[in-house]
């Protein structure tokens, strides 16, 4: 059965609202979803149509659009989308929000931490079509981390669906005001750390390069014994089937459970016994070329890249722009050598 | 043969930095936690080396009846008394590991000790290589504090002191990379051993600690005077070659 989101655009540009409009309202390819776009075109009177729209709204959007910066307004208070988040927060605090800015590409500053914090995730305009399927996966998961019991941290792992062997993990990385009092952007708040921090940064959950190269494989050499990791795919709010993720923890435990117990302990070796394995789908280091000095991490091409390789460490450094790395997640890794030492 | 203490001391506490400041050791459980709280304990200057780290680690064992992973409890531990000149008086590093996680219902699977206690400080006639791995040892206070078991230990016979077997000096990072390399069944391991900033500390532990005690090896193997002296005997065990 096809479900039928609504989502609520505010933005002071229609033309940017319908450049997009049949896009979004058709929903995403292959899943039953689809959507009808309410515009709420910003003027001066901002103010009191907000307010009107929270009366005259029903049923309720499943999900608020806002632009960042109403550059066509005459706007002297300089109100920006995170404001005008904050200020349906309180009527509306079940209702997820995301942010919908060109400034990235015009490379504008105008945002600060506290803007990003008041957003689920922040998507870059013109490339919203990369996102459609991520507004509807945040539209049908929002609801479901409603706060349950009086422990919100056990609300949280719960939900995520996390293996047992990650559960006090996850627990010991949850920020820190997890464990305290809840408040109002709570739900927003966890949101945006499942979107932004447990399914963006390896640590607990790895893409698929992530993946294959853990168990010393190719891409395509992984997807041929991917069943066998079947249960270790994220099923947690906003998981995706364009960008799958799996529990790394779960990743060695199934790969062990189906190899002989003398295979090697370095996963990067022990992966490749898998049955249906053949040398093509070794992996293979970004630098060597050589699938025997098999790569052990996955690092950027360079900085400012998020092209991803797999590579051997010895040829990484650290990201040192990658500042504020949350514990228990990995720091970015850059390829430091493109060539092997003569 | 040992580092001095000053230079191990600024070498440890350069470790519990890094441990405490690398994300990667957040999954470690309390350990990120706990290193931080040794900043403050340890100083870079004076005092002796009193640390004990424990965390879990995914390890499989072949010798396990289901043959995947199993967290198990590991303690990692280094105490190093210096005396009023500065001069190592002995020092010990421990390594305890857990058959589960739980240190209070464990079994013990391994216990081992990294001693070095330089001969000018030793009874003649006490014959032991300086430097020296002891399998089992007695608990520490603060393995009692953890709640380890006097019955988890008795099959090993802590009492039995001997044999001593010669072996390489440790630091934390030495030991704790030494681990990671044998345990690499944690994706946790394999992170941490592949970032540059902690291949860079290990390279700096190794200076530090392995330097001399290779140094003194190879002097005393390449030594004209040393032929037909047994290296063991005289350079290990400090026996005087009089």
């Amino acid at each position: 059965m096809t479900t039928r989101f609504k989502f609520l655009w505010i933005d002071d540009d229609a033309k940017r609202i319908d450049d997009y409009r049949a896009t979004i309202e058709g929903g995403v390819p292959g899943r039953p979803w689809t959507s009808r776009i309410e515009p709420l075109v910003v003027t001066k009177r901002l103010l009191e149509q907000l307010n009107e729209r929270l009366e005259s709204s029903k049923p309720r959007p499943d999900l608020i659009i806002i632009d960042h910066v109403f550059t066509k307004l005459n706007n002297p208070l300089k109100l920006k989308g995170s404001s005008v988040a904050s200020l349906l927060r309180g009527a509306w605090p079940d209702i997820p929000m995301v942010c919908v800015t060109a400034m990235f590409t015009k490379g504008g500053s105008t945002f600060d931490q506290q803007d990003l914090s008041e957003y689920t995730a922040v998507f870059e305009y013109p490339h919203l079509d990369n996102h459609l399927e991520d507004l509807f996966l945040i539209a049908k998961d929002f609801p479901k981390l409603k706060v349950k019991s009086s422990d919100l941290r056990d609300d949280v792992i719960s939900t995520l669906k996390a293996p047992k062997g990650d559960r006090d993990g996850l627990k010991h990385v949850l920020p820190e005001e997890f464990r305290t009092q809840l408040h109002g952007t709570t739900r927003h708040r966890v949101a945006r750390w499942i979107f932004n921090t447990l399914m963006k940064r390896p640590g607990f959950l790895y893409n698929k390069l992530r993946a294959a190269t853990y168990l010393g494989l190719t891409e395509i050499g992984f997807e041929k014994v991917s069943k066998i990791f079947e249960r270790a795919r994220y099923a947690g709010p906003f998981a995706s089937d364009k960008r799958p993720l799996w529990w790394a923890s779960e990743l060695s435990k199934l790969m062990y459970a189906n190899v002989s117990d003398d295979a090697p302990d370095i996963p990067q070796l022990a992966g490749r016994k898998l049955q249906g394995i053949r040398s093509n789908h070794y992996s293979v280091c970004y630098v060597t070329r050589s699938s025997v000095q098999f790569p052990d991490a996955v690092a950027s091409v360079d900085s400012r890249s998020p092209i991803e390789r797999a590579v051997h460490s010895r040829y990484t450094a650290v990201d040192l722009t990658d500042v504020g790395v949350p514990a228990g997640f990995e720091q970015r890794l850059v390829i430091a050598r493109k060539s092997k030492r003569k | 043969m040992y580092p001095a203490l000053s230079d191990l001391r600024r070498l440890e506490w350069e470790t519990i930095k890094t441990i405490s400041e690398m994300s990667e050791f957040g999954t470690f459980y309390d350990l990120s936690a706990i290193a931080q709280g040794y900043r403050t304990l340890l100083s870079k200057d004076r005092g002796n080396i009193n640390i004990n780290l424990p965390f879990v680690l995914d390890i499989r064992l072949r010798a396990d009846v289901k043959k995947t992973l199993k967290k198990r409890r590991v303690d990692l531990g280094a105490l190093v008394i210096g005396d009023q000149s500065g001069a190592i008086e002995s020092a010990s590093y421990s390594l305890i590991i857990c058959k589960s996680e739980d240190p209070k219902t464990s079994a013990i699977v391994r216990k081992l000790h990294f001693d070095f206690e330089p001969g000018s400080r030793r009874n003649v006639g006490e014959l032991k290589p300086s430097v020296h791995m002891q399998v089992c040892g007695k608990y520490s206070d603060y393995h009692i504090r953890a709640g380890y078991r006097d019955s988890a230990l008795r099959h090993w016979h802590p009492g039995f002191e001997k044999p001593r077997i010669p072996s390489i000096p440790m630091s934390i990072g030495i030991m704790l990379n030494w681990l990671l390399l044998e345990f690499q069944t944690d994706r946790t391991a394999m992170a941490i051993l592949r970032h540059p900033r902690w291949r860079k500390l290990v390279a700096q532990a190794e200076q530090v600690v392995l330097r001399p005690y290779f140094k003194a090896a190879t002097d005393f193997l390449s030594s004209a005077s040393n032929r037909g002296v047994p290296f063991v005997e005289h350079l290990l065990y400090e026996v005087s070659q009089n």
